[in-house]
């Protein structure tokens, strides 16, 4: 049986957080990828589509052709969804928020910092 | 000008009063995305070349989540956004149906769908069973009966979205 949207969510925010911090932004990447792929493919009933444009009741990962320009920022890479933006720090940070005209005035909705224990937006 | 500028221009004329920003894709043959932020409520609109307009109320979509609504031009994206900003509306991904489902929202028997086409019940009642088997000149005069206007859309190798002409397939009413 296919369980909601919102606890989808929650599941891979929980799976997120319970990796070990990521070293650097591919591993971040990466971690964000499976770990949504992987929630999708048990819980959401909705087969992996590629080529998903219009929503199909699935969740997907990010998309590199997605990246968008974060003022000064400039170790940190944004990445836009529909409703949100996922940032991701040079350190493997990673950060989700609500997406805004202001791409940092969202809320937040998920952060972990990087293994050096910074988080993405830390000076 | 692009559509991304007849989008915005058309948007800033029918909402004087909104916030509508434009975040660019660092590679510009990806999705743009058209944030709209008017009183409480922001719809967001997704647009990539050759794909049209997807249009989300912003509270309604989850993370990770594609746009909930597509059309394929500034005119319908421009209404639409005007519509669920002013209206309170919702946006909602249209649910696939069963022919069966259709008509029992529609609240008709099978008996009445069979009347209107000039069938037995049990020709409505294969067709529902199996209609894959069905040629689609049937389908179309079933849903034609039912008062739907069937609209059909193909993505064209350029990724071009086109919409198909079809014949007039609903049964004429005394």
């Amino acid at each position: 049986m296919p369980r909601p949207k919102a606890a989808r969510i929650a599941e891979f925010f929980r799976r997120l957080h319970a990796h070990p911090a990521a070293r650097d932004f591919q591993e971040a990447w990466r971690q964000i990828e499976t770990t949504l792929n992987q929630v999708e493919d048990e819980l959401s009933g909705v087969p992996f589509n590629p080529d998903a444009w219009r929503s199909d009741g699935r969740l997907y990962p990010p998309r590199l052709d997605s990246e968008r320009r974060l003022s000064g920022h400039p170790n940190v890479r944004r990445f836009r969804h529909v409703g949100h933006n996922t940032l991701i720090r040079e350190n493997g940070a990673i950060q989700i928020r609500v997406a805004n005209s202001e791409p940092l005035a969202g809320e937040v909705l998920f952060s972990k910092g990087g293994a050096d224990g910074r988080e993405v937006l830390d000076p | 000008m692009t559509q991304i500028d007849h989008l915005t221009r058309r948007l800033h004329a029918k909402l004087p009063s909104a916030n509508v920003s434009v975040d660019k894709p660092l590679r510009s043959r990806s999705a743009w995305t058209v944030d709209v932020e008017h009183r409480d409520r922001a719809v967001t609109l997704v647009w990539r070349p050759y794909r049209g307009f997807g249009i989300s109320l912003r509270d309604d979509v989850s993370y990770g989540e594609g746009p909930l609504e597509v059309v394929s031009s500034v005119d319908d994206a421009v209404g639409r956004t005007v519509e669920l900003l002013g209206s309170r509306g919702e946006t909602r991904a249209t649910p696939a149906m069963s022919l069966a489902e259709l008509r029992e929202a529609l609240q008709l028997t099978q008996g009445d769908l069979a009347r209107r086409l000039g069938v037995s019940q049990s020709t409505i009642s294969e067709l529902e069973r199996d209609p894959i088997r069905s040629k689609l000149t049937t389908v179309l005069r079933v849903l034609g009966a039912l008062g739907a206007r069937v609209e059909v859309r193909a993505v064209l190798p350029d990724e071009r979205i086109v919409s198909l002409a079809l014949p007039d397939s609903a049964p004429h009413r005394k």
